[in-house]
C-alpha cells in the first residue's frame, strides 16, 4: 500500500460510470463522472430522485465498485483495493442516511448503535481508532447534543430529530475525515431540519470535517456547503461555488430546481 | 346559510390514559375554502383531519361537533360516513405507496373509487379513468392505468392518488402532507396540478403540513396548530406577514431558508415560543 498523500485531492473520480440492469435494459445510474473533492471542501451534491447521487456517493465511498472509471482516496485506488486495503477509507468515511427510522437497528440500544464503527473487525486495528468505546460513545453522544445516559435506550424511544442526531453520532465514533450525508433533513419537519443543520454546521468547523452533502433541495445545500454539483441523468451538469451557481445558474435544470423550492408566498 | 365543514370544540383523547391529543379545536371552511393546517409533528394536525373524516380507529374518543353542509357527521355510523367519504370528501394521504394497493393496476383504483360511489360498471368507467389520470398531469395514462404502484415513482403515483380523490367530484379534498415525500422540483409540478384541480372543481381543500413555505402557496387561509390546540387563525398573508403569536413567528423563521445568511446559525422554533409556554 502506498502512502496516503496529503497534498493532492482527498477524492478524484474519473470516467466514473455505473450500469444497472434493469427489466432486461442497461441503466447508466452515472455517467462518466471526473470529480475532485479536497481536503475541507463542502461539496453539495443536488438533483432529483434518480439522478444518480446516492450511486455517486457509493462510489465514492467504496460500498459499491464501477462498471468503469476510476476512485481514488488519499490517492489510492479504491475501485481495485480489497477490503483490507479499503480499512482506512472505512474509518475515515463515514456516511448519514435519509431515514433515522430505518438506517437504526431497532433491536440495538442506542450504546451500541454509536459503537458499531468503533469494534468493526477492519476498523478496531487502525492506530487513529479510538481505543476506550464506552468514553467515545459518551463523548460523541455529547457532541451531538445527547445525554450519554440515553446509551442504554432503543431508538424508538427517539424523535426524528433525534434518532438523525444518534446516526451523526455513529458516523463520528471512528474520527472520520470526511462525513457523507445522503439527504440527511429530507424526512425531517422544517422546525427540525433547522436543529439538525445547526448540529452539522457546527461539527463540521469544530471536527474539521470534509464534507459531501446529497440533497433534492438547493435551499439547504446552499446552507452548509461552499460548493456545489448539480446531477442529472447521472452527469454533472454544472459545478461551482455556491453563491455563484444560486445567483446565476448556466444551466436550465439548475434553474428550474431554483425556481421549484418552495418559498413563502404571501398571496 | 351554513358553512360547508363547521368544526366546533373538537377534542380527541387516545387509549386509556386519555391523553389528550387535540384540545377544543374549531374551524370552518365554505365552498371552495382552502384552509391550511401547520404545525410541527405531534401538534394534532392529521388527527383533526382524521376525526373530522371519521377514520379514527375505536381507541379515540371524539368529542364536539363536526357539521358538513349544516348536518352533524360526529358519531355517524360508519356506514353512512363511508358514503360521504370519497364523494362528497375525499383525502390524499402522504405515502402514496403505503395509501395505494400494491396489487391492484393504478387504473383500477381510480375505478374503484368510481364503481364505490357510482354504480359504474369497471368497463364503462375506463375513459373518465384516462380521463381523469391525464387531467392529474399524467402524460402517458393508458400506460400509467395498466401499471402497478410499484413501477411508478414517486409523483407518479402522488398523482393516481389525486386521481382517485378528485374523480367523483368532491366538494372537500383533505390533503395530508401531500408532497412532503417528494423532491423539490416534483412536489412545486404536483402542487401547481393540485392548484388547477381544485379551481376548475371548485373544491375546498383542507390541507396538512408542516412546511408554512408550501402551505402558502396552496392555501388563502391558514390555522396554527400546537400541542393539539389552535394557536392562531387567518388569511396567509396576515399570518405569515404578521404572526402575532411568538410560536407562529417561530414558523415562520424555520421556514425561510433561502433568507438565512449561508453557514449561519439558524433559528428555532424554541428561540421564539419556549416548550409548554401559554405561546
Amino acid at each position: 500500500m502506498t502512502t496516503p498523500g496529503t497534498e493532492g485531492p482527498l477524492f478524484r473520480a474519473a470516467g466514473l460510470t455505473r450500469e444497472f440492469r434493469r427489466d432486461g435494459r442497461v441503466v447508466r445510474a452515472v455517467d462518466g463522472i471526473d470529480l475532485e473533492v479536497h481536503r475541507g471542501d463542502q461539496l453539495g451534491i443536488v438533483g432529483e430522485s434518480g439522478s444518480g447521487k446516492t450511486t455517486l456517493i457509493r462510489l465514492l465511498a467504496a460500498l459499491d465498485r464501477p462498471t468503469s472509471g476510476q476512485v481514488w482516496f488519499n490517492g489510492q485506488d479504491v475501485t481495485r483495493a480489497s477490503s483490507k486495503q479499503l480499512a482506512t477509507l472505512r474509518s475515515q468515511v463515514q456516511i448519514v442516511f435519509q431515514d433515522p427510522r430505518s438506517s437504526l437497528d431497532p433491536r440495538m440500544r442506542v450504546g451500541e448503535i454509536v459503537a458499531e464503527p468503533l469494534t468493526s473487525r477492519l476498523i478496531r486495528r487502525l492506530p487513529d481508532t479510538p481505543r476506550d468505546v464506552r468514553a467515545r460513545v459518551a463523548e460523541v453522544l455529547e457532541l451531538v447534543g445527547l445525554e450519554p445516559q440515553m446509551a442504554p435506550r432503543h431508538p424508538h424511544e427517539f424523535s426524528g430529530g433525534q434518532r438523525q442526531r444518534i446516526a451523526i453520532a455513529r458516523a463520528l465514533a471512528p474520527r472520520p475525515r470526511v462525513l457523507i450525508a445522503d439527504e440527511p433533513v429530507s424526512a425531517l419537519d422544517v422546525s427540525v431540519r433547522a436543529q439538525v443543520l445547526n448540529l452539522l454546521t457546527d461539527l463540521v468547523r469544530q471536527e474539521d470535517l470534509t464534507m459531501l452533502f446529497v440533497s433534492h433541495d438547493l435551499a439547504v445545500v446552499r446552507h452548509v456547503c461552499d460548493r456545489v454539483a448539480v446531477m442529472r441523468q447521472g452527469r454533472i451538469v454544472e459545478h461551482g461555488p455556491l453563491q455563484q451557481v444560486w445567483d446565476a445558474p448556466s444551466d436550465p435544470y439548475t434553474k428550474e430546481l431554483l425556481a421549484a423550492m418552495p418559498r413563502l408566498a404571501v398571496t | 346559510m351554513s358553512a360547508l365543514l363547521e368544526v366546533r370544540d373538537l377534542s380527541v383523547r387516545f387509549g386509556r390514559h386519555r391523553t389528550l391529543a387535540v384540545d377544543r379545536v374549531s374551524l370552518t371552511l365554505d365552498e371552495g375554502d382552502r384552509l391550511g393546517l401547520v404545525g410541527e409533528s405531534g401538534s394534532g394536525k392529521s388527527v383533526t383531519a382524521l376525526a373530522v373524516l371519521g377514520l379514527l380507529p375505536e381507541t379515540a374518543t371524539v368529542t364536539g361537533s363536526v357539521r358538513w353542509q349544516g348536518r352533524e357527521i360526529l358519531g355517524l355510523p360508519d356506514r353512512e360516513l363511508a358514503k360521504l367519504r370519497g364523494q362528497e370528501f375525499s383525502m390524499v394521504f402522504q405515502e402514496p405507496m403505503t395509501a395505494l394497493d400494491p396489487l391492484m393496476k393504478a387504473g383500477r383504483q381510480v375505478a374503484e373509487v368510481l364503481g364505490l360511489h357510482r354504480g359504474m360498471a369497471r368497463g364503462a368507467s375506463r375513459p373518465l379513468v384516462l380521463e381523469m389520470l391525464a387531467a392529474v398531469g399524467l402524460a402517458d395514462p393508458v400506460r400509467i392505468a395498466d401499471s402497478y404502484p410499484h413501477q411508478l415513482s414517486g409523483g407518479q403515483r402522488q398523482r393516481v392518488l389525486m386521481a382517485m380523490a378528485l374523480v367523483n367530484r368532491p366538494d372537500l379534498v383533505v390533503c395530508d402532507e401531500p408532497t412532503t415525500a417528494l423532491d423539490v422540483t416534483v412536489q412545486a409540478r404536483v402542487l401547481a396540478t393540485l392548484d388547477e384541480r381544485l379551481d376548475d372543481a371548485g373544491a375546498a381543500c383542507l390541507f396538512i403540513s408542516h412546511d408554512l413555505a408550501v402551505v402558502s402557496q396552496v392555501c388563502a387561509r391558514v390555522a396554527v396548530l400546537r400541542h393539539g390546540r389552535l394557536v392562531e387563525q387567518g388569511t396567509t398573508a396576515q399570518v405569515l406577514g404578521a404572526p402575532q403569536r411568538p410560536y407562529t413567528r417561530g414558523l415562520v423563521a424555520v421556514a425561510s431558508l433561502e433568507h438565512a445568511e449561508p453557514g449561519s446559525r439558524l433559528p428555532l422554533v424554541d428561540d421564539f415560543a419556549r416548550d409548554g409556554g401559554a405561546s
